[in-house]
């Protein structure tokens, strides 16, 4: 369905995208997982035609070129900014996006309405957006991006700054579409989100893609490891390098609150551990253990968290 | 068709705007208020009046046009304040119209007869409405002539009658008929340069603020076409099947409908409010309003495809607004104005616009403005094709 080869875009001398490859299939979720900054927005920007690509190739259906009106009329994108007119309501804004895909009459009102049911708003259609939550505002600009029923929906970080439950909402919404034959990408810093929709993933950082494939197959990645989280505040630099020194302990990060490594050993590191902190005269509140996950490959692909 | 959708979500969004109803309509309105009631009494003129000329001809040869050329215009008091230059009838004119005098007298052949006979008779003044200190000042002398030589017009048409066998009891009734057929200044025809009325304050800063007013919608429609690319909207926007060139035609549709409505309000408001004076040639005043909205829009659109971000445009654009609207002569009349500085308000929109409303105001027909919208339709027409030149060039937006 969508094929992307060594994409490359300079801002300045500075890569922000850097030989990204990867494909998506017809019906699948895929993922675009990476911090802020990774150029995971660029990438689709390129996608999406609104950006030139210095190098590379993006290829529709088998197909080259992104700005053909069959391209435009095959993707949806739901863009990481509410783009839509603040001072109209729900059904103003959604009509005039659907009119700006060539819809009218009949379907677009039929579209709009559906576009409002799975955003779950159709009871509020009339209000202006500016009166809305975040959240909701989120399902809107969700829904605008349905109206002329694309193959390949884009979305990007469909939920920074939301609510739990507007969140939830729309990973329902990946999944229904999903499920009726849609195929998305899906970017976010949120790991959780990740996994818990799509079915392969990229993770990207600093403009390259550093691994790819399912989930099982990135999870191997990790070799094993599990990722420990000893919560303890204030934790000094003497600590840090105690468990530094300790083998089959790596990727040892301090949060304001907790410090998080992965362990080779799994539990058994444990006891040296502890005692790097008794000896050292810091408190524990706690300590987890967990399986192998998104985080814990990029833990140990950037030696950095997701959030960092 | 997708341009009109884009300007009627413009119009709609700009209607559902409160503040910017205020600055579009309201504030116009309230400075027209303000500077008309200020200026109307005194409006038009330098404030204070230095020497100035006035051309001279009598086709009359008999003794009133000779009293009035040397014992009126050639008096000590009067010599200090005009300079009567002597010409020709088709001169005299020529020189009110070109403005190389600020009046011109003409005493018609037989003047003096008629008035010895007790016909009717009158001087004829053809005067610049863009000076009306110094018309008024002319006036107020042929007035002062006039009414004396009605006197002796009715002092000569009595003894006609009674030379006639009239009753000399009748004489005072007589003179009383006399004073109301003819009154003091009936002895004087006024004409303003080529048949023009003359424009007051109110008309002025009516015509003025709407132009001036005209930039700063122009200024919101950059803005918000800028808003747009920094919200992500022009973005989405282009990942849909609608070409660049149609978002900008729909712009600068939109902002012309927003300017349309904001001209037709100060129009008929002022008219019924104020009682402006548009002058009576709606097709000249439909023509050049379009043509003035067509240039603002497109003059916005263009400043939306090179500005860097809305705040730049705001700041930058409000300074080029207001030096555009004093040299326009949005806010200082133009008359007034050092000549260079005349010169260059011709380099701005609003003031070919002002110069055109103001031909309409004196009471001139759409062909009197059609150099004034020519130029504003070229402008318009330039800076369209920058724009849509400026755009090309341009990668799409943020997502």
């Amino acid at each position: 369905m969508l094929t992307v080869t060594n994409l490359v875009k300079d801002f300045s001398g500075r890569k922000s995208v850097n030989g990204v490859s990867f494909s998506v299939g017809e019906g699948e979720v895929f993922g675009l997982l990476g911090p802020n900054g990774a150029g995971k927005s660029t990438t689709i920007a390129m996608i999406c035609g609104l950006l030139s690509p210095d190098q590379g190739e993006i290829r529709f259906a088998g197909q080259a070129g992104v700005n053909t009106k069959a391209v435009r009329q095959f993707i949806g994108l739901v863009p990481q900014d509410i783009a839509l007119y603040p001072t109209l309501s729900a059904r103003e804004n959604l009509n005039f996006w659907g009119r700006m895909y060539g819809l009218g009459g009949k379907v677009l009102r039929q579209r709009v309405n559906e576009a409002l049911d799975i955003a779950g708003l159709a009871d509020r259609a009339s209000e202006r957006i500016e009166t809305y939550s975040g959240g909701m505002k989120r399902r809107i600009n969700i829904a605008a991006s349905l109206l002329h029923r694309p193959k390949l929906l884009i979305m990007d970080e469909p939920t920074v700054g939301i609510d739990p439950q507007s969140r939830n909402h729309i990973l329902e919404t990946v999944r229904l579409l999903n499920s009726q034959g849609m195929a998305v990408i899906y970017t976010s810093h949120y790991m959780e989100e990740v996994e818990s929709v799509c079915s392969r993933v990229a993770i990207m950082d600093h403009g390259k893609v550093l691994a790819q494939g399912s989930l099982k197959e990135l999870a191997q990645l990790a070799g094993g490891l599990d990722v420990v989280t000893v919560e303890a505040q204030g934790v000094g630099q003497d600590v840090l390098d105690c468990l530094k020194g300790i083998a089959g302990v790596s990727g040892v990060t301090a949060g304001s609150d907790e410090i998080q490594f992965l362990s080779a050993g799994g539990p058994e590191v444990l006891p040296e551990v502890l005692a790097c902190f008794v000896r050292l005269g810091q408190k524990v509140g706690g300590v987890k253990v967990k399986e192998p996950n998104l985080e814990t490959v990029f833990l140990q692909l950037t030696g950095r968290n997701l959030r960092d | 068709m997708k341009f009109v959708h884009i300007a009627f979500k413009d119009l709609r969004i700009s209607l559902r705007d409160k503040k910017g109803i205020a600055l579009t309509i309201l504030m116009p309105l309230i400075l027209i208020f303000i500077l008309g009631l200020t200026f109307d009494s005194r409006f038009g003129d330098s404030g204070s009046v230095s020497k100035y000329k006035v051309a001279f001809f009598a086709k009359d040869k008999g003794f009133l046009a000779k009293t009035l050329r040397q014992d009126v215009f050639g008096s000590k008091e009067i010599s200090k304040m005009i300079e009567v230059v002597d010409t020709t009838e088709q001169a005299g004119k020529d020189m009110v119209a070109k403005g190389e005098v600020s009046a011109f007298v003409l005493v018609p052949e037989g003047f003096t007869d008629q008035v010895m006979r007790g016909e009717k008779a009158e001087l004829e003044l053809y005067s610049d409405p863009g000076k009306p200190w110094r018309r008024e000042i002319t006036k107020a002398v042929l007035d002062s002539f006039t009414s004396q030589v009605a006197a002796i017009q009715t002092g000569f048409e009595a003894i006609d009658a009674v030379t006639n066998g009239i009753d000399p009891r009748l004489i005072p009734a007589v003179m009383e008929k006399l004073k109301a057929e003819n009154g003091t200044g009936e002895l004087m025809r006024e004409t303003t340069r080529a048949g023009r009325r003359q424009v007051s304050a109110f008309q002025y800063y009516a015509a003025g603020m709407t132009v001036m007013f005209l930039l700063f919608t122009a200024l919101a429609g950059t803005k918000s076409m800028l808003e747009e690319k920094e919200a992500g909207t022009f973005g989405r926007l282009l990942i849909t099947p609608t070409q660049k060139a149609s978002f900008l035609a729909g712009k600068f549709l939109g902002i012309m409908l927003v300017s349309l409505l904001q001209v037709l309000a100060i129009y008929l408001v002022t008219r019924l409010l104020f009682k402006v004076d548009w002058g009576s040639s709606l097709p000249g005043l439909a023509l050049l309003s379009l043509a003035a909205v067509a240039a603002c829009a497109a003059m916005a659109v263009f400043v939306a495809t090179i500005a860097k971000s809305s705040k730049t445009a705001d700041a930058i654009g409000s300074i080029v607004v207001q030096v555009m609207a004093l040299l326009g002569g949005s806010m200082v009349p133009l008359m007034v104005m050092p000549k260079f500085l005349q010169l260059l308000g011709k380099g701005t929109i609003n003031g070919w616009a002002l110069t055109g409303y103001l031909k309409l105001m004196e009471g001139r027909d759409y062909t009197a403005v059609l150099p004034e919208a020519s130029v504003l339709a070229l402008i318009a027409a330039v800076f369209l094709a920058f724009s849509l030149l400026g755009l090309r060039f341009q990668e799409g937006g943020r997502i």
